[in-house]
C-alpha cells in the first residue's frame, strides 16, 4: 500500500483517499491522451513554416555580416567579431558562383571573391560608380590576396566588365595616369606608382599594391600578367585604326565616348599625342558612320568654331572641307573627309598642324627627327588637353 | 468522480467512533483497491512500478502533475526556441496567446483581437466551465511556486492547514486587476506588469537565460546577451518565489491578475468542489494542500478555487467531491472584493493612468531614445498593445532590442527599444514581428519592412534618423580617415554618403579625408552605423527616433512634392 | 484549529430553478466570449504608418457665380472699415455672399501675438467691418476661428480680434487638441494633416480677411496663405514645399469671400515684422473669391514686386485651375472713395 505513493526517490506525502474511481482513471487518460495530441500538434506545427516570411533567412543574414565584417576591419582592426554575437551560425549557400584564385606564387586570398553588378556597383566604389555605369558596366570582380613576400602588404584585384572592349577602353583612357610607364604584356595599359592598369578585351583591371616597393609591385605585375594571358583578347570595334601610329607618343590613346570637346553629335572619339620633330600634337578622328551624321557634326564643328573662335582659313584638301580656327592663340585644324572626321586640336604651331592633318588626308609622309618633345609645349599641351578634357566630360 | 452518491452506507450502522477518521477508513476498508483488473496482476519487478504503482493509481491529481510538468516544460521549450536559429514555425509565443487576460485587455483598449490572440478562448472557454484549472494545470508559472512550496516550504500538516487558510490579502489581485483594466479603458495597457506569462518569458529572457549563459557559456547564444535593467527583473522574479515560504503561492493567491480574471470567469462555472457536510468531519485535512486557500472545509471560495484536486485526496471520508450542477447555495459565487474596494481600485486605474500620463512621454515629451522595433505601430498604441512580455527582445539576434526603464515613460516600462551601443536592427530580419503577440510590433513581412517589391512605392519602415556628431566624428574632427558607418550602411543606394575634402592638417601638410553625410530620406534608423562607429562609449553618429514611419507626428521630411528627396527615389531604382 | 464553525448546509442538489438560472448564465457568458471572439478577431496585419487613412475634405463655399457682377473689386480709401464695405459693395454688396440664418465663418490671420499697428494679423477695424456686414445680412452665428503660431490666447488678446468679437458678440473658437479632425485631400504634398474642423461642424459660409504681407520664405503672404491657420499638427514641415502646401490650401477650401487687407502693408521682414518702418501705407483693399488672382494682384500691387514669376505658388494653383493667376482678365471693378 505504500509503494502506491511512491515515485521513484521522491517521497510524496501521504493523502487520505486510496481508491480511485475507474471513471476518474478514464478520464486521467483521455488527459494524457490530449497532453500527447497537444505535444504532436506542436511538433507538426514547427515543422511547417514558409521560411520566406516567418523565418529570416540566414543566408541573407551572414553575407550582410561577412560583408560587414570584412569592411569594418579595415578601421576597427580587431574587436569586430564580437559583433557576430549572436546572429547564426555560419550558413552554407550563397557562395560566390566565380572565383578570382590566386593566379601568382606566393599570393594568398585575404577573403572571398566579391562580385558587384550595375546596381550594387556603388557598395564598392560608391559615388565613382556613375562614371562606370556611363560605360556599360556589366560586373566587377574583385578580391583581396596578402603576398608571402611582403608582410603585411596585400593587393587589391579588380576586374570591371564592360559590355564592349571600346567601352573597357574608354573608362580605362578616362582614368589613365599620364605619367604611368606602358607595360608591354596588354595592348592597353600601364604601371603606375602602385599599380597596373590595363584593358584585355572587355575588360578594365585594376591591379593595385598596398606599397611601391620592388617586393609588392614585383609580384603584382606578375599577378597582372598572368591575368592578363587569361582574359580573352578582343580589340574588336575598337576605332584606333583610324588614328596614325607614326609619331604617336605611347600610352596617349584616350577614347571619348560622347560630347567630345563640348560637342554634342562628337561621339566615339579617339584621340593620341604626336611628337612631330619635338612638338606635340593632339590628334583626333571619328568616324561618324554615315555621311549624314558626319556632315551634322561637321556643321556643329563649324558652327562651334566660328561663334567661340576665329576661323582663319577654309577650303577644301583631298576631297573633304577644312577649317583652320584660332582660339586665343591655341590653333586647331579640323576636317571632313567621307564619314570621318578629324583634325588637330589645341595646337601652338599652326603650320605645322596644318601639315600634319594634309598628311594624314593626303598620304604624304612626314618627315621630322626624332626628338624628345620640348618640356614647355608638352607641358602646355598636356594640361590644357588633360583639363579640358575633363571638365567637358565629367 | 467522486464515491460520494455511491452505494457506501453511511451513517446508521457505524458504532460510535473515537476517532472519526479512523472510523471512517476502517469501515470502508474493503473497497481499498483498484478496479482496473489489470494493475493487479502485473506485480513482477520489471515494470511492476511502472504498472502498479504508476498507471494503476492514476489519480486526477498525478494527471494533474504530469499535465503541469508538460506545460512547464512546453513553456520553457517555447522560450529556447525563440531564437533565429530554432524558431521555424513553432508557435514561440502560444502561452500568451492563449492568456484570456492579455486578449481581453487588449480587445478593451484596441477594438480588436490581433491573430493567434483568438487561441484565449480555447482557455476561456473551459475556464467558464470548470473554474481556474489553468491555474494549476497549465500555468508555467503557477508550477514554480508550486515546487518551490513542494521544496523549500513548512512540510508539516498543523501549518500548512493555516497556512492554506483564505486571507484577505488574496483580494489584492481584484484591485491590481481592475486598476489595470480601468487604465486599459483609457489606452494604457498594464496587465503586463504582473500577468504570469507575461512575467515569465520577461524573466526567462532578460535573467534566467542570460544568467544560466553566465555561468555555463555557450548555452543559449553564440556571444552573451546582456538586458538593460534586468537586475531589476531578477529581483521581483527571486522576491515572488522566494514569498512561497512565507505565503504559500503568495502570487497566485493575492497578486496575479489573470488568476483575479480567471476568478471573475469562474463565477459561472458549472462544475466545482463540493463538500458534502453530511460525510464531513470538519477535520480540515482539505487544507493541507490547498493552492488556492479556497475554503475547500466550507462554502467554496469559486474564484479562488485552482481545481487542484488536493482536497479530494485528502478528504479522509470521502465527502468532497468535484460536482456538476452543485447547490449555489454552499458556495461563495463572487470574487472577495467589496463594492467600495472595487471603486476604490477603478479609481486606482484611472488616477494612475493619469499619473503615468502627466509627464508627457508618450506625447509632446516623447524621448528620443524610443526607437521602436520595425513594424511597431505609433507610440500610444503602442502602449495600447504592448505587454511588456519580451518575446522580442528574446527572439532579436543582434541583442539590440532592450527592455526600458523609464525611457518611454512609467506606462512603458520594459516595452522594447533599440540600443545601438548593444546591437543593430538587421535589414533583413523581422522576428520580433514574428513572436509578438498583439500586434504592437505587427506580423509585418521582409519585403514590407525594406520596402522593396510591391512595397516600393510606400517606401521602408524607418525606425529613426541618424545624424552626425562631428565633434567625435574621426574625418571630423580628427584628421583620421574612417567612414566605417558608410561602408556598413546597408541601404541601397546608401543612406550615408561621403564627400572628399583636402584640408591643410595640423603639421601643415595637406590630407585628404572622406567626410560622411546622412540622406535623411534614405536613411532608416537601422542604427548599423552608430553600433560600428569606432567611437565606441558616444557614438559619432547616432539613431534618434525623429523621422519614425509609424508616426505621422514624428516624420522629418514630409512626402511628396516636386522637390522632395523621397520622389526623387522613385526615379532612382531601389 | 479552526476559525469559525463549520457551516451546516442543505445536502439536496440544486433547484430546477437555480439549476435553469445558472445554465442560462453559464450559456450566456459563452455566448458572449464566442460571438467577442469572432467579432474582435484582426486577421491581418497591416504596416504601420503606411496604407489608406480615413479623412474628410471640406466642401466648396463659393455661391453661385454672377456675370452681371464683378469678379474682384479693388476700393481705396483711408478709413479701413469705409473702404471694406466699399470693396464688398462693389462685388454686389454682402448679400451677394451672405443670406438670413447663416452661419458665417471667419477666418482671420491671428499667427502671431503682435499689436495691430505692426500689421502681422488682421487689423481688428477690419474683422469689425466684415463681421458687421455679416450682423447687417442676417448672419444667425458668426464664428471667430484660427490657429496661430503664438499661443492663442496671447494672440487673440493682443491682436485685439477678442475685443471685437466681445464687442459684436461673436463666436471664439480655440484650436483645442479635440477641435481637430484628419483632413484628406489629393493636394500635391497636403494628404492627410490635422484640420481645424469644429467651426465647419456648423458654418455653412467662409470668409477670410487675412492682411497683405512680406513673407521670408515664400515671398508673399496674401489670402491663399491664411490659410495655414486651420491646419494642426506639425506645420513647421510646410516649410520644406511652402509653395506646394500654398497651393494645395486653395484645393483644400475655397471660401464664399475672400478680403485682402491691403490698408498698411508689411512691406519687408515678414511674416512677423516687428518695426513700423517696415510697414507701408497703401490704402486699398482687395475682395473677391478668386484667391490666385488676389494674390498675383496683391503681388504686384501691394507689396509692390515685379517678380511675379517668384511667387511660386500662384503659378501652381493657376497651373492646376484653382484660378486665375492674370487677374486682369477678371471682371474688376475699382473705387476710390
Amino acid at each position: 500500500m505504500k509503494a502506491n505513493l511512491r515515485f521513484p526517490g521522491i517521497r510524496l506525502r501521504k493523502v487520505a483517499r486510496e481508491e480511485i474511481p475507474s471513471f476518474e482513471q478514464f478520464l486521467g487518460g483521455l488527459i494524457l491522451l490530449l497532453i500527447v495530441v497537444i505535444g504532436i500538434g506542436i511538433y507538426v506545427k514547427g515543422k511547417i513554416y514558409d521560411p520566406h516570411t516567418y523565418a529570416l533567412d540566414p543566408a541573407a543574414l551572414e553575407s550582410t555580416r561577412s560583408e560587414v565584417l570584412g569592411k569594418a576591419a579595415t578601421v576597427v582592426a580587431e574587436g569586430t567579431s564580437e559583433r557576430i554575437g549572436g546572429v547564426v551560425a555560419a550558413a552554407a549557400g550563397a557562395a560566390p558562383v566565380k572565383v578570382l584564385p590566386p593566379m601568382a606564387d606566393g599570393f594568398n586570398p585575404m577573403g572571398d571573391t566579391e562580385h558587384y553588378v550595375p546596381d550594387t556597383l556603388f557598395e564598392k566604389i560608391n559615388g565613382r560608380a556613375p562614371a562606370y555605369l556611363a560605360f556599360n558596366f556589366q560586373e566587377l570582380t574583385t578580391r583581396s590576396f596578402t603576398l608571402d613576400s611582403a608582410a603585411g602588404q596585400f593587393v587589391d584585384v579588380f576586374i570591371f566588365s564592360m559590355d564592349t572592349p571600346k567601352n573597357a577602353f574608354g573608362i580605362f583612357s578616362m582614368e589613365r595616369d599620364g605619367s604611368g610607364a606602358t607595360v608591354d604584356f596588354v595592348t592597353d595599359g600601364y604601371r603606375s606608382e602602385m599599380g597596373f592598369f590595363y584593358r584585355q578585351g572587355n575588360a578594365y583591371v585594376q591591379v593595385l599594391a598596398s606599397d611601391s616597393s620592388a617586393a609588392v609591385m614585383t609580384p603584382a605585375e606578375a599577378f597582372a600578367k598572368a591575368l592578363a594571358a587569361s582574359l580573352p583578347v578582343d580589340d574588336s570595334g575598337l576605332g584606333a585604326s583610324l588614328l596614325p601610329t607614326k609619331y604617336q607618343v605611347a600610352n596617349s590613346l584616350n577614347f571619348i565616348q560622347s560630347n567630345a570637346y563640348g560637342l554634342s553629335l562628337m561621339k566615339d572619339v579617339y584621340e593620341a599625342k604626336y611628337n612631330v620633330g619635338g612638338t606635340v600634337l593632339t590628334y583626333f578622328a571619328m568616324d561618324a558612320g554615315s555621311e549624314a551624321d558626319a556632315a551634322a557634326a561637321w556643321e556643329e564643328i563649324k558652327g562651334y568654331h566660328t561663334k567661340y573662335a576665329d576661323v582663319q582659313q577654309t577650303g577644301d584638301v583631298g576631297g573633304g572641307p577644312f577649317i583652320v580656327s584660332d582660339n586665343f592663340g591655341d590653333w586647331n585644324v579640323l576636317f571632313m573627309n567621307g564619314t570621318i572626321l578629324g583634325g588637330v586640336v589645341d595646337s601652338s604651331d599652326r603650320a605645322l598642324s596644318y601639315e600634319f592633318v594634309e598628311a594624314q588626308l593626303t598620304g604624304a609622309e612626314l618627315d621630322y627627327a626624332e626628338q624628345a618633345p620640348s618640356a614647355a609645349g608638352e607641358g602646355t599641351d598636356a594640361a590644357v588637353s588633360e583639363e579640358g578634357f575633363d571638365d567637358e566630360e565629367y | 468522480m467522486s464515491c460520494g452518491s455511491n452505494n457506501c452506507s453511511c451513517g446508521s450502522k457505524t458504532p460510535e467512533p473515537q476517532d472519526p477518521v479512523k472510523a471512517y477508513v476502517e469501515k470502508n476498508k474493503s473497497r481499498t483497491s483498484s478496479k482496473l483488473g489489470f494493475v493487479q496482476v502485473s506485480s513482477s519487478k520489471v515494470g511492476s512500478w511502472f504498472f502498479k504503482d504508476f498507471l494503476g493509481n492514476m489519480r486526477i491529481t498525478r494527471v494533474r502533475v504530469i499535465s503541469q510538468a508538460f506545460f512547464f516544460s512546453l513553456f520553457v521549450f517555447f522560450a529556447v526556441i525563440a531564437d533565429l536559429r530554432y524558431l521555424k514555425g513553432y508557435p514561440a509565443s502560444l502561452f500568451l496567446e492563449l492568456d484570456p487576460l492579455v486578449a481581453v485587455a487588449t480587445a478593451i483598449t484596441t477594438h480588436t483581437v490581433y491573430k493567434g490572440l483568438i487561441l484565449s478562448l480555447i482557455l476561456l472557454i473551459p475556464t467558464l466551465l470548470l473554474g481556474r484549472f489553468f491555474c494549476n494545470w497549465i500555468c508555467p508559472y503557477g508550477t514554480l511556486h508550486q515546487v518551490t512550496n513542494f521544496l523549500f516550504g513548512k512540510r508539516d500538516d498543523l501549518k500548512d492547514i493555516e497556512s492554506n487558510r483564505f486571507r484577505g490579502l488574496q483580494q489584492l489581485k481584484y484591485v491590481i486587476l481592475i486598476a489595470m483594466i480601468v487604465a486599459a479603458f483609457f489606452g494604457s495597457l498594464q496587465i503586463g506588469l504582473l500577468d504570469p506569462i507575461c512575467l515569465l518569458h520577461r524573466s526567462f529572457t532578460t535573467v534566467i537565460f542570460p544568467g544560466i549563459n553566465e555561468i555555463f557559456p555557450d548555452t543559449f547564444y553564440v556571444h552573451q546577451y546582456y538586458h538593460v535593467g534586468a537586475w531589476f527583473i531578477g529581483a521581483i522574479l527571486i522576491f515572488f518565489v522566494a514569498m512561497n515560504v512565507v505565503i504559500p503561492r503568495f502570487f497566485c493567491r493575492a497578486v496575479c491578475p489573470l488568476g483575479a480574471f480567471l476568478g471573475v470567469m469562474s463565477k459561472f462555472a458549472v462544475w466545482r468542489i463540493e463538500r458534502d457536510p453530511n460525510k464531513c468531519i470538519d477535520c480540515d485535512k482539505c487544507l493541507r494542500s490547498c493552492q488556492g486557500a479556497a475554503d475547500p472545509h466550507t462554502q467554496l471560495r469559486k474564484s479562488e478555487c485552482f481545481v487542484c484536486f488536493n482536497c479530494i485526496d485528502d478528504c479522509p471520508t470521502d465527502a468532497i467531491s468535484f460536482k456538476f450542477m452543485a447547490n449555489p447555495e454552499h458556495e461563495v459565487s463572487n470574487p472577495p472584493i467589496s463594492g467600495r474596494r472595487v471603486f476604490m481600485a477603478g479609481l486606482l486605474g484611472a488616477g494612475g493612468y493619469a499619473v503615468a500620463r502627466a509627464s508627457g512621454a508618450s506625447e509632446k515629451n516623447w524621448q528620443k531614445t524610443v526607437i521602436r522595433p520595425p513594424g511597431s505601430v505609433a507610440e500610444p498604441e503602442f502602449l495600447e498593445r504592448c505587454i511588456k512580455c519580451d518575446q522580442c527582445i528574446r527572439v532579436c539576434p543582434t541583442n539590440v532590442l532592450q527592455p526600458t526603464f523609464f525611457e518611454a515613460g512609467l506606462e512603458g516600462i520594459w516595452t522594447p527599444i533599440l540600443n545601438m551601443k548593444i546591437g543593430w536592427c538587421e535589414l533583413n530580419c523581422t522576428m520580433c514581428s514574428q513572436v509578438c503577440p498583439t500586434g504592437a510590433i505587427q506580423r509585418i513581412t521582409i519585403p514590407e519592412k525594406t520596402g522593396v517589391g510591391d512595397f516600393a512605392e510606400q517606401g521602408p519602415i524607418k525606425l529613426g534618423t541618424a545624424f552626425y556628431d562631428r565633434g567625435r566624428c574621426l574625418p571630423w574632427a580628427m584628421e583620421t580617415p574612417c567612414v566605417v558607418c558608410e561602408e556598413v550602411c546597408p541601404t541601397s543606394p546608401k543612406a550615408i554618403y561621403s564627400r572628399e575634402v583636402t584640408i591643410t592638417k595640423r603639421d601643415g601638410k595637406d590630407g585628404t579625408y572622406r567626410r560622411p553625410y546622412v540622406d535623411p530620406s534614405l536613411c532608416i534608423g537601422c542604427g548599423i552605423c552608430e553600433h560600428e562607429c569606432p567611437v565606441k562609449d558616444y557614438a559619432a553618429i547616432r539613431v534618434t527616433a525623429i523621422g519614425e514611419t509609424r508616426s505621422d507626428d514624428r516624420k522629418l521630411l514630409m512626402d511628396g512634392g516636386d522637390a522632395s528627396n523621397i520622389l526623387d527615389l522613385v526615379g532612382r531604382e531601389r | 484549529m479552526k476559525n469559525t464553525e463549520p457551516i451546516k448546509m442543505e445536502t439536496s442538489d440544486m433547484t430546477r430553478r437555480q439549476f435553469m438560472r445558472q445554465a442560462v448564465m453559464t450559456g450566456t457568458t459563452l455566448g458572449v466570449a464566442l460571438a467577442g471572439g469572432a467579432y474582435l478577431w484582426e486577421r491581418k496585419h497591416f504596416v504601420p504608418g503606411f496604407g489608406e487613412r480615413e479623412g474628410l475634405s471640406l466642401p466648396s463655399f463659393r455661391v453661385e457665380p454672377n456675370t452681371a457682377l464683378p469678379d474682384l473689386a479693388v476700393a481705396h480709401g483711408a478709413d479701413r472699415k469705409q473702404v471694406i464695405r466699399a470693396a464688398v459693395d462693389a462685388l454686389g454688396g454682402i448679400n451677394r455672399y451672405i443670406q438670413k440664418g447663416d452661419v458665417v465663418m471667419i477666418k482671420p490671420n491671428v499667427a502671431f501675438d503682435r499689436p495691430p499697428a505692426l500689421c502681422a494679423t488682421t487689423h481688428p477695424d477690419a474683422l469689425t467691418a466684415i463681421a458687421e456686414l455679416c450682423i447687417e445680412a442676417g448672419a444667425k452665428k458668426v464664428i471667430i476661428a484660427d490657429n496661430p503660431i503664438n499661443s492663442p490666447t496671447s494672440c487673440f488678446l493682443k491682436s485685439g480680434l477678442e475685443a471685437v468679437a466681445n464687442n459684436l458678440s461673436l463666436s471664439m473658437q480655440y484650436p483645442e487638441s479635440s477641435a481637430f479632425q484628419s483632413l484628406k485631400m489629393e493636394g500635391e504634398i497636403l494628404r492627410h494633416w490635422p484640420l481645424f474642423h469644429r467651426p465647419f461642424e456648423q458654418a455653412n459660409k467662409v470668409i477670410g480677411i487675412s492682411p497683405a504681407k512680406d513673407h521670408n520664405l515664400c515671398y508673399g503672404s496674401l489670402t491663399m496663405k491664411n490659410w495655414y491657420g486651420l491646419l494642426g499638427g506639425r506645420r513647421n514641415q510646410f516649410h520644406q514645399h511652402i509653395h506646394s502646401i500654398i497651393s494645395d490650401f486653395a484645393l483644400m477650401i475655397q471660401p464664399t469671400l475672400m478680403i485682402l487687407d491691403g490698408m498698411s502693408v508689411l512691406m519687408k521682414n515678414g511674416p512677423t515684422g516687428g518695426r513700423l518702418s517696415d510697414v507701408a501705407e497703401m490704402n486699398t483693399v482687395v475682395a473677391g473669391d478668386d484667391m490666385v488672382a488676389m494674390d498675383s494682384y496683391g503681388y504686384v500691387n501691394l507689396l509692390g514686386r515685379d517678380n511675379l514669376d517668384q511667387l511660386g505658388y500662384v503659378h501652381k494653383a493657376h497651373d492646376r485651375g484653382l484660378g486665375n493667376k492674370n487677374w486682369q482678365e477678371l471682371k474688376l471693378k475699382e473705387v476710390t472713395i
